[in-house]
């Protein structure tokens, strides 16, 4: 066991940590801020035209590999012009692919709150908008959230693939340190337990949250 | 529309799918008047009083309306994320843009009204259906609307309940509310309304004082109905 490669390698390694918690953050809100908006348009019935242009986009990022689509978006696109740094393909891709999950998540919240909420708030004068967001949405996210939550640690995981595309994020950066090393069981461990010790951390405070939520509910 | 009319229909119709809801209906609603709807299951009362608020939309016909309308709905319809007295004050704040403090003034007073003045910080949740119910009633009147729907609004309640949200219906019909009542509590239909409308296969039947309605039918159908649940 030569573990003072990875104490050796401790800057890099969190470093790489922090990168791979950057992307994640910023690709799930944009992702969140997409399927919000997608959720939203396919909860309220729109046009046949928007409603198949959604479920295209929803089929294609639920039904091909995120890989498939990162290399596509970051090597693939510039041939039609599209050209962008790889930082910015890689939280693309991530928003795209979990919008993708995300809205059909914000959509059955929102289908789940009784119809009856809405009639009621009609009936007292809110008018379609306002209704979503003071009456629709907040009942919707609490049913939302721990599937959000999920998503989210789905997402940090696969974040390891945004590797290939150069950008040194957590997963990167052992492979770096392999390939001056040769010492893969003590890196992958360390990698490993690293994206427990992230994943199991949301999962503590998603807890958290919830049980905040449902308090509120049983006052 | 005459002086005192508030709600006037004509000629309203509704179907859904094939089947026709509400034929040809007629209505003249006057301020202060309390009518009770009667009549079976499936006779379209329900659908009139949506047709009225707007939560469904008429095939045919006029709806004129003299102000704005509050609805009660058997179901409550509270809000769940809202405390008692949020869900009179907040749409205050959100629709007629009330200052916090004013519309909560105006919350804490209903509830008072409607004798819950205690459980102004409890959430829905922990509310009896009677209690749920009394509050969505003070949420309604918070919006001063001129006329109030109530679509059964004891019937998704125990028996031991009903007669508090009854109770309470009785003291807005004293205040001069204008009221359209669906219901089955025949004895209450009776006693609150001063005029009884009853329903049979989307049509009004009959159309009159409460007494008359109740003891004195002129209508077949009406008669078989009061029959058939032991009035007359």
């Amino acid at each position: 066991m030569k573990f003072h490669i990875i104490s050796n390698n401790l800057g890099f390694i969190l470093a790489a940590a922090l990168t791979t918690i950057k992307i994640t953050i910023i690709s799930f809100l944009l992702g969140l801020v997409l399927a919000v908006i997608i959720g939203t348009i396919r909860y309220e019935k729109p046009p046949k035209f928007l409603e198949v242009i959604l479920n295209v986009y929803i089929e294609i990022f639920r039904g091909t590999p995120l890989l498939i689509q990162l290399f596509f978006i970051y090597y693939g696109l510039p041939t039609i012009g599209i050209k962008m740094s790889s930082f910015v393909a890689a939280i693309f891709g991530l928003a795209l692919n979990s919008a993708a999950y995300m809205s059909e998540i914000i959509r059955a919240a929102m289908l789940s709150v009784d119809k009856g909420q809405r009639e009621a708030s009609y009936v007292l004068g809110y008018n379609r908008i306002q209704s979503l967001i003071y009456i629709i949405y907040p009942q919707a996210m609490r049913i939302a959230i721990p599937s959000l939550m999920n998503s989210f640690s789905s997402l940090l995981k696969e974040s390891s693939l945004v590797s290939s595309l150069a950008i040194t994020e957590l997963t990167r950066s052992g492979q770096l340190i392999y390939t001056r090393t040769y010492r893969a069981f003590e890196i992958y461990l360390t990698l490993g337990v690293l994206y427990f010790c992230m994943t199991y951390s949301v999962s503590l405070i998603s807890k958290k949250i919830e049980k905040k939520i449902n308090n509120i509910y049983q006052n | 529309m005459m002086d005192s009319t508030i709600l006037k229909l004509h000629k309203i119709n509704k179907s859904f799918g094939d089947l026709k809801v509400l034929i040809d209906i007629d209505l003249e609603v006057r301020k202060g008047e309390i009518i009770s709807i009667i009549g079976p299951s499936g006779s379209g009362k329900s659908t009139l009083l949506r047709c009225i608020s707007g939560l469904e939309k008429i095939d045919s016909g006029n709806i004129n309306i003299d102000g704005s309308i509050g609805m009660v709905f058997q179901q409550f319809n509270l809000f769940p994320h809202y405390s008692v007295v949020e869900n009179i004050y907040k749409p205050l704040t959100v629709i007629n843009k009330m200052d916090r403090k004013e519309a909560k003034e105006i919350a804490l007073n209903l509830l008072a009204k409607v004798k819950l003045e205690d459980k102004a910080d409890s959430y829905p949740a922990k509310l009896s259906g009677g209690q749920k119910q009394r509050v969505a009633i003070a949420r309604a009147l918070a919006m001063s609307p001129k006329i109030m729907l109530f679509d059964e609004p004891t019937s998704a309640l125990d028996p031991e309940l009903t007669l508090e949200v009854l109770q309470t219906i009785k003291d807005l019909s004293k205040e001069d509310m204008t009221m359209v009542i669906v219901t089955h509590e025949m004895n209450f239909a009776r006693e609150v309304s001063n005029r009884t409308i009853f329903m049979d296969e989307g049509r009004i039947v009959e159309d009159g004082p409460a007494e008359e309605v109740f003891l004195r039918p002129k209508n077949n159908r009406t008669k078989a109905f009061l029959k058939r649940i032991n009035i007359l």
